[in-house]
């Protein structure tokens, strides 16, 4: 009952001798009548070594008793002594005995000995069914408690304390006094084998078993000690396996310092074992990563340069169609799988083409996004010629991109009617002078969303062309929300298109950057749905500003059945203002016309792309709760819902 | 003792006093409820006996509050029990609103499953009423304070004290003096806990044990010899006579309650024991299986220990928690709305 714990308040030391002798005066007689005789000089040995923080109450009272000037004299070596007695109820732990009426002197120690000493009794008579006790009103009860539930306990003394690094062992007294006086306390229990249940399974083993458990509970003393020296060294470990631990470790085990951090080292053989072959595992993977890695940043490199030093046309004959669906897993998966050199030269020369077009384009894209029938007529006319080999049609792309970035920088003298139009000219014009370098990246990024299966390579690009263009300073003074916006909505894009050709998870994704990015800024988003996947579509969509991303939620239901053309008529009935409505629908037309013939391939692409979004967005709507975690893309995308 | 660091005084019960404390090894919150033992000579009583032995045999149950430890304490010992935020009795005074259909439903499911628990052990706690029944800080109801509990056995004519329960939840048996008596005594006392739940109010809230009995008789009827064969059996029954009266629909009493939660108090309310229905059996009722389904316990309330007002678990939803799931932490979106729509 002694604590390790307790304050130990040096300077006290002369109160509390005074306090615990006085309190001893009243009660000597206890103590020395529960005391043998025989403990004596051992308590006293063992108060001037470590006993103190093990010392069962008993002993530390009897020695108090014994030698008031012992205590004199060990008090300053053996702290938790006074540290006991500060905690007795005396005047030094006021607030505690204050809430804690109960003070704890030398009479309740005797007392709770005396509790302890029935406690033990009942035990006996519970499980080892001995009733030479005095307990006689409790036999009946005990007798109907051990018959109706198993009662078992193995009782035994340790035999060899455990020795390990960082741990320390207070040793106890090496003859452990007789059972009775006892406590269950943490500290005796860590001291004494003590297993207690109700069930027991028995298997073969048990045989071995038994036979130390029959020795021990025999409890000679004297046995005991010579055991000790014959056997010399036991270590007992309790090592188990906790299966459910590992396989938490393993699901984190992202990376092996992670882990390291988390779990000890492992004590068992199978956890060892396990450990080992890990990390075996681990070296040789992280061995062939390195190669790989090495590899594709060599050959990125190369490609980049060479890319500086070429020309920017030669890229259309080097993108094969029926190569692109297969590249498509691999991007999407990861950018890891080394591109061959071919692609990634194709990529960065893409790049390269369209920041060498760049001075080229603008005037043309000025114009199409200033007026919107002539605006389109263009880039889509290109397409159409282009249009039987893809790889002319990715160079469109390029055009097209320009285009359809272009607005925020151009639309200043159209000057066209839509509010939130003016908002993004304004700080688009202010980008204008660094457009040159804007841009580099831009197209890029717009390419992704307008690609549907071919550029798809591109979009591993991206990645590197963002990065690049991050560290241009004039990007980021200009107009940082734009850049956000178009970072975040184009991936998605990119992957929306793909999902058609894989299931519809992606889109989720897609969902749920969209739906951030128009929360962050309102808008700037129209951008970013203007580069939705496909040319008209994307056209008609910065046209229908006010509906962001929205439009395709309100869309949704309808347009599975549907083109994208289609779509957008449907959802044009909610909008608000007719003016926009004629636009649209006069894009439409213009682009169904110019497209159809040529563009067959990519519808088909299209519905099949919304599909998934559609599909997704409408259980995420409803269900917000279940999928909150979809929700950030979600939520916003319904708060701004009235504003349709 | 030294183990625990006292941080404040929870309670004071009718076998002793209970801290709240903090076990110091392991930062634990407990509970330790201090059993006096009046004298020592007399050694321990049957009763502290038994409330270990009940806890201890049970104690691998999740609806029954769980004993870590016993120690001697001065001139008594210790019981240690994992630290609960509250009981039933303060979540009926406390919550503001009535408790909910599907909210009764969990109380009742966990009560009942604890109590089949005891009931397999042959253990019963012949104490139930909602200030033994402790409310965690997950929400989940746990059996505690097994004082009275004691092993039942079903054959043998084993003399037990009638004295037992609190009034307002002692069965008819046990106020009519009855001796021999079996678990049906904690189903009866499930059945005013039923209806308290259901009432917010207890169900025969009698001043003394007579006007208990006139609680109980005047909503289930005078009991003839018909209804309950055993009541000429028990001591006191030729002490006092009620004049004639019929019972009461139970509908009456519980109003605005679904009829197979009537069903249910049904069964639970009728005078001989063994017609009451089991606490396993209980648990098989339409009650819990048609629509609104039992609450998950995180949609309890969890009043303060000794608070005002319950707290209704209205965190500010901007706190995120690693326990919590993400959608209880995620803003609501109708929050902002207004902002929203603002900015598109």
């Amino acid at each position: 009952m002694i604590s390790r714990y307790s304050r130990r308040p040096v300077s006290h030391n002369l109160e509390i001798r005074g306090l615990s002798r006085s309190c001893l005066d009243q009660h000597p007689l206890p103590e020395e009548a529960d005391n043998g005789t025989a403990h004596s000089s051992r308590l006293l040995h063992n108060l001037q070594e470590d006993m103190s923080l093990y010392s069962r109450s008993e002993e530390s009272s009897a020695s108090s008793v014994r030698s008031g000037c012992q205590t004199l004299t060990t008090d300053d070596t053996v702290p938790s002594w006074s540290g006991i007695h500060s905690y007795t109820g005396t005047g030094i732990s006021t607030e505690r005995s204050s809430v804690f009426s109960w003070g704890y002197d030398e009479f309740d120690k005797a007392a709770s000995r005396q509790v302890q000493q029935m406690f033990e009794e009942i035990d006996e008579l519970l499980y080892e069914r001995k009733c030479e006790t005095q307990l006689k009103g409790l036999q009946d009860e005990c007798q109907e408690w051990a018959f109706r539930f198993p009662h078992l306990r193995i009782l035994g003394t340790q035999v060899v304390c455990p020795t390990d690094e960082g741990f320390q062992w207070y040793a106890t007294p090496a003859q452990t006094p007789s059972p009775s006086s006892s406590f269950q306390s943490k500290e005796n229990t860590v001291s004494e084998l003590y297993v207690q249940g109700r069930r027991a399974v028995l298997c073969r083993p048990t045989v071995e078993v038994t036979n130390p458990s029959i020795r021990t509970s025999g409890n000679n003393e004297d046995e005991l000690p010579s055991v000790i020296e014959a056997e010399g060294l036991i270590e007992e470990y309790l090592a188990y396996d906790c299966r459910d631990m590992d396989e938490e470790c393993e699901r984190e085990y992202v990376s092996r310092r992670r882990r390291r951090r988390r779990c000890l080292p492992p004590v068992s053989p199978y956890r060892c074992r396990q450990e080992a072959v890990l990390d075996m595992l681990f070296d040789d993977v992280w061995r062939e990563l390195i190669g790989w890695i090495e590899e594709l940043v060599r050959k990125h490199w190369d490609g980049y340069v060479l890319d500086d030093e070429k020309s920017t046309v030669a890229l259309s004959p080097k993108c094969p169609d029926p190569q692109n669906p297969f590249m498509l897993p691999s991007n999407v998966s990861t950018v890891l799988p080394p591109l061959s050199q071919t692609r990634t030269q194709q990529l960065t020369t893409n790049l390269q083409a369209q920041t060498s077009r760049v001075p080229v384009g603008p005037a043309v894209a000025h114009h199409n996004l200033n007026d919107l029938i002539m605006i389109h007529g263009i880039p889509l006319q290109q397409r159409n010629l282009g249009t039987l080999d893809r790889l002319n049609q990715s160079d469109c792309r390029d055009s097209e991109d320009k285009v359809s970035h272009r607005p925020g920088s151009s639309v200043i003298p159209a000057g066209k009617p839509r509010p939130r139009r003016a908002l993004d000219q304004s700080t688009s014009s202010l980008t204008r002078p660094p457009q040159s370098a804007r841009r580099r990246n831009p197209p890029p990024r717009n390419l992704m969303p307008i690609t549907s299966s071919v550029t798809q390579p591109i979009t591993t690009m991206e990645e590197v062309v963002r990065g690049t263009r991050l560290t241009t300073p004039s990007d980021r003074l200009t107009s940082p929300p734009m850049h956000l916006s178009r970072n975040t909505l184009l991936p998605p894009i990119g992957t929306g298109d793909i999902d058609h050709v894989y299931s519809g998870q992606h889109t989720r994704l897609i969902q749920k950057q969209r739906g951030s990015s128009s929360r962050a800024h309102s808008a700037v988003t129209d951008e970013g749905i203007s580069l939705q996947p496909r040319d008209k579509l994307h056209l008609l969509d910065v046209f229908s500003r006010p509906n962001t991303t929205h439009t395709f939620r309100s869309d949704t239901p309808y347009h599975r059945s549907f083109t994208g053309i289609d779509n957008i008529g449907q959802g044009r009935p909610g909008r608000a203002s007719v003016g926009v409505d004629s636009l649209g629908i006069g894009v439409t037309g213009i682009s169904l016309g110019i497209s159809s013939s040529s563009f067959i391939d990519s519808f088909s692409h299209r519905p099949m792309g919304h599909f998934p979004i559609g599909h997704e967005e409408e259980p995420d709507a409803k269900a917000s709760g279940q999928a909150r975690s979809h929700n950030r893309g979600g939520s916003t995308a319904r708060s701004s819902r009235p504003g349709l | 003792m030294d183990q625990y660091s006292i941080l404040g005084r929870i309670g004071e019960g009718a076998h002793g006093i209970v801290f709240k404390a903090k076990h110091i090894e392991t930062g634990e919150t407990v509970a330790l409820k201090k059993v006096a033992l009046r004298r020592l000579e007399d050694g321990i009583p049957n009763q502290a006996l038994r409330e270990i032995k009940a806890l201890q045999e049970i104690e691998d149950n999740q609806y029954v509050v769980k004993l870590k430890d016993v120690f001697p304490h001065g001139t008594g010992f210790v019981l240690v029990f994992e630290y609960m935020l509250s009981d039933l009795s303060e979540v009926i005074r406390n919550s503001q609103r009535p408790l909910t259909a599907s909210q009764v439903k969990s109380y009742m499911m966990m009560l009942l499953k604890g109590v089949a628990f005891c009931h397999e052990n042959s253990i019963m706690h012949r104490d139930l009423k909602p200030a033994n029944l402790l409310i965690s800080s997950t929400g989940h109801l746990k059996i505690a304070d097994f004082g009275l509990a004691r092993l039942f056995s079903n054959e043998g004519d084993r003399l037990y004290s009638h004295q037992v329960a609190t009034r307002w939840y002692r069965a008819p048996e046990l106020l009519y003096g009855a001796r021999k008596y079996d678990e049906g005594v904690d189903l009866w006392a499930v059945g005013c806990i039923f209806g308290e739940l259901l009432n917010n109010s207890p169900l025969f809230p009698g001043e003394n044990d007579i006007e208990q009995l006139c609680c109980v008789l005047r909503v289930l009827g005078t009991p003839n010899q018909k209804v309950w064969p055993e009541i000429t059996e028990l001591p006191d029954y030729n002490k006092i006579t009620f004049k004639e009266n019929p019972p009461i629909p139970l509908e009456e009493i519980v109003p605005d309650t679904s009829p197979q939660a009537v069903d249910l108090l049904k069964k639970f309310l009728v005078y001989p024991s063994k017609q009451r229905i089991s606490a396993r059996q209980a648990l098989l009722h339409p009650y819990f299986f048609t629509d609104p389904l039992p609450a998950h316990h995180s949609e309890l309330p969890i009043p303060q220990r000794g608070g005002k007002h319950s707290r209704q678990r209205m965190q500010p939803p901007h706190e995120f928690t690693v326990d919590r799931p993400l959608h209880e932490s995620v803003v609501d979106p109708s929050l902002i709305q207004k902002h929203a729509m603002s900015c598109s």
